[in-house]
């Protein structure tokens, strides 16, 4: 019975050890995947970034480009009614100028740029150059007015109505991963050109996305979010960059499981590789442990044969001694010494009689399929009658305290005789004379209990936790050699009970047999 | 028991598929309002829809030739007459047969005459007048109440200004079921729905607006050659018949289609040279608004032109026929009908109801009654109404779903009744 504790302590220890690594490996993984897709993400996001710098820096490009050319052409102007027939062919050479007109303090209404706001016009006039926001022409060509003083004539303007066609070609051509795209905003958040298709709509209806408040923060100078739920209603990791003139923004956006799915993989991989080695080092680690067991175990049990043999040879021994001196009793032929010799054979017969009964009892297997019902409360009277003459002979008295409400438990009686019969042998023999020993019969819930007390010198608590441990008996005189509680133990765990002992020096002990309750059969 | 029973069998009638179950109905952007279709009714975006519902007596084929629409065989004359067989059991959408007295109804207001022969009916132009181009372009019809009823593979079920819609009137598996004309306020609206995915079809006018529809997997491509070209027409009460054709020697066609268009526009053969002298004071030049390549048309002519050219002048499109009535102006940019060649019959043949210009050219008539639209074509240059520069390429974005889109070779959706779709 000890070695099988020691061993479930064992394995158990082992369990704990392995749980403990595999939880620590886990920790370690866990922290170095958060850090590895932390890694990631920044990386993923450093170079969004630098993709929307660069598409930023194009657009801005361009824009520079085309002012640049309208001041080239604005520097041309000399005189007025030569200028606005020139400008009007301007056109043709340079398409991205769209309209190219002479803005003139005397300009007619309906020919002023259309979106330029009045205050603006006065500027233009005034020699400011001047932008107004994108708007679509009927064609749907996505346009700005811009005008720029004219160079020898003041007072005039040369605007154009600027072909931002080229924007939408830069955006859309930015394609990040398979479906990552670029996203342009003016400074109200309003989507200017959109490298996904289905939020090209947007483009043009001027309806607000997910990403329009976020890119007004940008365009004020805020901080620019990295990751976020985008236009698509996924979540997306982000690069921005930002325009000085005029203040727009451009987002580069690429969905997180996209940007992150090498990673994802790598992290799969590496995690597969880990588990592997980790069940592998589990399994050697449990056929190493298997053997080890196995080692101990047929070296616990050569050291229980030890015990055994030591228990036999020591009680053998003092059987033998008092039959040799029986024997030369005997050899004396005196007929004095005959009621000697006689009691002496009697007691040593009845012990012999014990110790090879313990051994059979060891033997003897426990079936559950011959298990019949058993009504405790008559057994204890049963085995108390039976221990009467015995503890009699003791000097001492017997009591049977059965249930209230006699409880039914199932098993095989002649084996929960043996061990309760060895209970209460023990008890009497732990007993003084005069006293008392009792068989108590109780139940509560669901368990029917069987206490053997005797009001004995009691066992020291030290020996307690060990007392149902084979060979470890606490009598050191007699026959026996420790084979009594385990066999007491084997049984009722084998009729799927318990057992426990309670004992205070000097006041007695108490032994039970707490077995399931089972219901009264009909 | 009996209970149970019509209970099993109304869960049965109830579980059966309907009829429009799995319909595959294809929506098409256009500016609205959207209005009747018929063949008399005014110009709208529904008229895509009048060559799935009327059905011509010819039809065109992909190389300009005449082939058969509501007649299954046809046999010229001469230019002026056909005899012609009606498709055998040819029905109205109503279920009403098609009759000799429908054709002629039908035909009446282009001046042909139709009479019963013995081996078909008999149609012709009593003025000699080209029949074929008016058999490919005007529907049959019969006509009932305010209704107009054709003998095309679609009837009309419902209209209002936003919406209308057709459906197949005998089911063809595989095939579009339903139309359905989704009409918005302005330009830019039937672009947006079809890229917001709320529409599958939409008809683009220039090729720059295709930029928009780069990449959206949703959505193909098609183009077709087009059937009206980009032209400057020359105001014939203002101008000589000398000074028009020393305008169309003049003006550059190829380097004008090249400045306009890039590669975009097949310019037409022949050109002039800018060096030619014009017999005429300083021309001005009208160009509807908001019409992009004909604006720069405009411009690039004036270029050409040089100092002749006066100011370029922007009129709405609702104020084009009235001008060109009027014939107050000295050049205008336009987009005839040039395809197929017999179609010249319709544009320039003197008592045409669709010659907007008024020209009236004997030797063009002879050529054209005559049937040899060459030679017509030839009468035209040398008595020149306009000078032609290209002819643009026809634009759709269509539904991927669609297996085998393709622009129309004389209308432009008229091919859409035999698209196949992804089942």
């Amino acid at each position: 019975m000890n070695d099988g504790s020691s061993r479930d302590a064992m394995a158990r220890n082992l369990l704990v050890l392995v749980a403990g690594s595999g939880l620590l490996i886990a920790l370690v993984g866990l922290s170095a995947i958060a850090l590895l897709r932390r890694s990631a993400e920044r990386s993923a996001q450093a170079a969004l970034a630098v993709i929307a710098e660069q598409a930023a820096g194009r657009i801005g490009a361009y824009l520079s480009q085309q002012r640049e050319m309208l001041h080239a052409v604005a520097g041309l102007v000399t005189g007025i009614p030569e200028a606005e027939r020139r400008l009007v062919q301007v056109a043709l050479d340079a398409p991205s100028l769209g309209r190219v007109t002479l803005l003139t303090a005397r300009t007619a209404a309906d020919r002023l740029p259309p979106h330029l706001a009045p205050a603006d016009v006065v500027a233009a006039l005034a020699g400011r150059e001047v932008a107004s926001p994108l708007y679509f022409r009927e064609d749907l060509t996505p346009v700005m007015d811009v005008c720029v003083p004219a160079g020898a004539a003041p007072g005039t303007a040369v605007c154009a109505t600027l072909d931002l066609l080229e924007l939408q070609r830069q955006v859309q051509r930015i394609r990040i991963g398979k479906s990552g795209f670029a996203l342009a905003f003016d400074s109200d958040g309003r989507l200017l050109a959109a490298g996904a298709p289905t939020l090209r709509a947007a483009v043009l209806t001027g309806e607000p996305i997910a990403e329009s408040p976020l890119a007004s923060k940008v365009a004020r100078g805020e901080p620019a979010p990295a990751e976020f739920r985008g236009g698509l209603g996924e979540d997306v990791l982000a690069g921005w960059a930002r325009l000085s003139e005029p203040r727009w923004t451009v987002v580069v956006e690429e969905p997180t499981r996209e940007a992150l799915a090498a990673m994802r993989n790598a992290l799969i991989a590496l995690s597969a590789v880990a588990v592997a080695a980790l069940l592998f080092t589990v399994a050697l680690g449990a056929a190493q442990s298997r053997r080890v067991l196995d080692a101990l175990e047929i070296e616990e049990r050569w050291r229980t044969a030890g015990r055994i043999a030591t228990g036999i040879s020591h009680d053998l021994g003092h059987r033998l001694a008092i039959l040799q001196s029986t024997a030369a009793l005997a050899e004396a032929n005196d007929p004095a010494y005959l009621p000697l010799i006689r009691d002496n054979l009697r007691a040593e017969m009845t012990t012999l009689k014990k110790f090879v009964g313990d051994f059979a009892d060891l033997s003897r297997e426990v079936s559950p399929d011959q298990f019949l019902p058993l009504d405790l409360n008559a057994f204890a009277q049963s085995v108390g009658r039976a221990m009467v003459a015995h503890a009699e002979k003791a000097g001492v008295q017997i009591a049977v305290v059965p249930a209230a409400d006699p409880p039914w438990v199932k098993g095989d009686r002649y084996l929960l005789e043996r061990a309760t019969l060895n209970l209460l042998s023990n008890a009497i023999e732990a007993s003084p004379p005069g006293g008392e020993v009792s068989i108590e019969v109780s139940q509560q819930d669901g368990v029917a209990k069987l206490k053997v007390t005797d009001r004995g010198p009691g066992i020291a608590q030290e020996r307690l936790p060990r007392i149902f441990d084979a060979f470890k008996s606490t009598k050191r005189t007699g026959a026996h050699v420790g084979m009594g509680l385990p066999n007491v133990h084997r049984i009722v765990t084998a009729h799927g009970g318990q057992t426990a002992v309670e004992s205070e020096l000097g006041k007695g002990s108490t032994f039970s047999i707490v077995l399931p309750i089972q219901p009264k059969p009909t | 028991m009996r209970r149970a029973l019509l209970a099993a069998f109304a869960v049965v009638l109830g579980c059966r598929p309907s009829r429009n179950e799995g319909a595959f109905r294809l929506r098409i952007a256009v500016v609205g309002p959207l209005t009747a279709v018929g063949p008399t009714d005014e110009p709208s975006a529904s008229g895509y829809a009048q060559e799935w519902v009327f059905d011509p007596v010819l039809r065109t084929a992909s190389d300009g030739s005449a082939i058969s629409g509501l007649a299954s065989r046809f046999r010229f004359l001469n230019s002026a007459q056909v005899v012609v067989e009606l498709r055998e059991g040819a029905r109205f959408s109503d279920g009403s047969p098609v009759t000799t007295e429908d054709v002629r109804k039908s035909l009446h207001e282009s001046r042909l005459e139709v009479r019963e022969q013995s081996n078909g009916l008999l149609i012709e132009s009593p003025s000699g007048a080209a029949v074929e181009p008016i058999l490919r372009h005007d529907p049959i019809y019969r006509r009932i109440g305010n209704s107009y009823f054709g003998s095309g593979p679609f009837r009309v079920v419902s209209l209002d200004p936003e919406h209308l819609l057709l459906r197949r009137v005998v089911p063809a598996p595989g095939k579009i079921d339903e139309v359905l004309f989704l009409g918005f306020p302005t330009p830019r609206d039937p672009f947006a729905r079809t890229l917001a995915g709320d529409a599958d079809l939409l008809i683009v006018s220039d090729p720059k607006q295709l930029e928009f529809f780069q990449g959206v997997a949703r959505l193909r491509i098609i183009r077709g050659h087009g059937a009206n070209a980009i032209a400057v027409g020359m105001g014939l009460h203002r101008l000589s018949r000398a000074a028009r054709s020393a305008i169309a020697a003049a003006l550059p066609v190829a380097n004008i289609s090249r400045l306009v268009f890039g590669d975009e526009c097949p310019p037409f053969p022949g050109g002039g040279d800018a060096k030619t002298a014009i017999p005429s004071k300083a021309l001005d030049l009208t160009v509807i608004r908001n019409d992009l390549p004909l604006e720069r048309t405009a411009l690039a002519v004036a270029r050409a032109l040089g100092p002749l050219a006066r100011e370029i002048r922007f009129i709405p499109v609702s104020d084009v026929f009235p001008l060109l009535k009027g014939q107050d102006f000295d050049l205008v940019m336009l987009r005839p009908l040039v395809w197929p060649p017999s179609s010249a019959a319709l544009v320039w043949a003197s008592d045409s109801p669709f010659n907007f210009l008024g020209y009236s050219n004997p030797h063009v008539d002879a050529a054209l009654k005559a049937g040899d639209w060459a030679r017509a074509l030839q009468a035209l240059r040398d008595d020149p109404p306009v000078v032609f520069i290209c002819t643009p390429e026809r634009l759709a974005v269509v539904d991927s779903r669609v297996k085998n889109p393709q622009v129309g070779p004389y209308g432009y959706l008229e091919t859409l009744p035999d698209w196949e779709v992804v089942e």
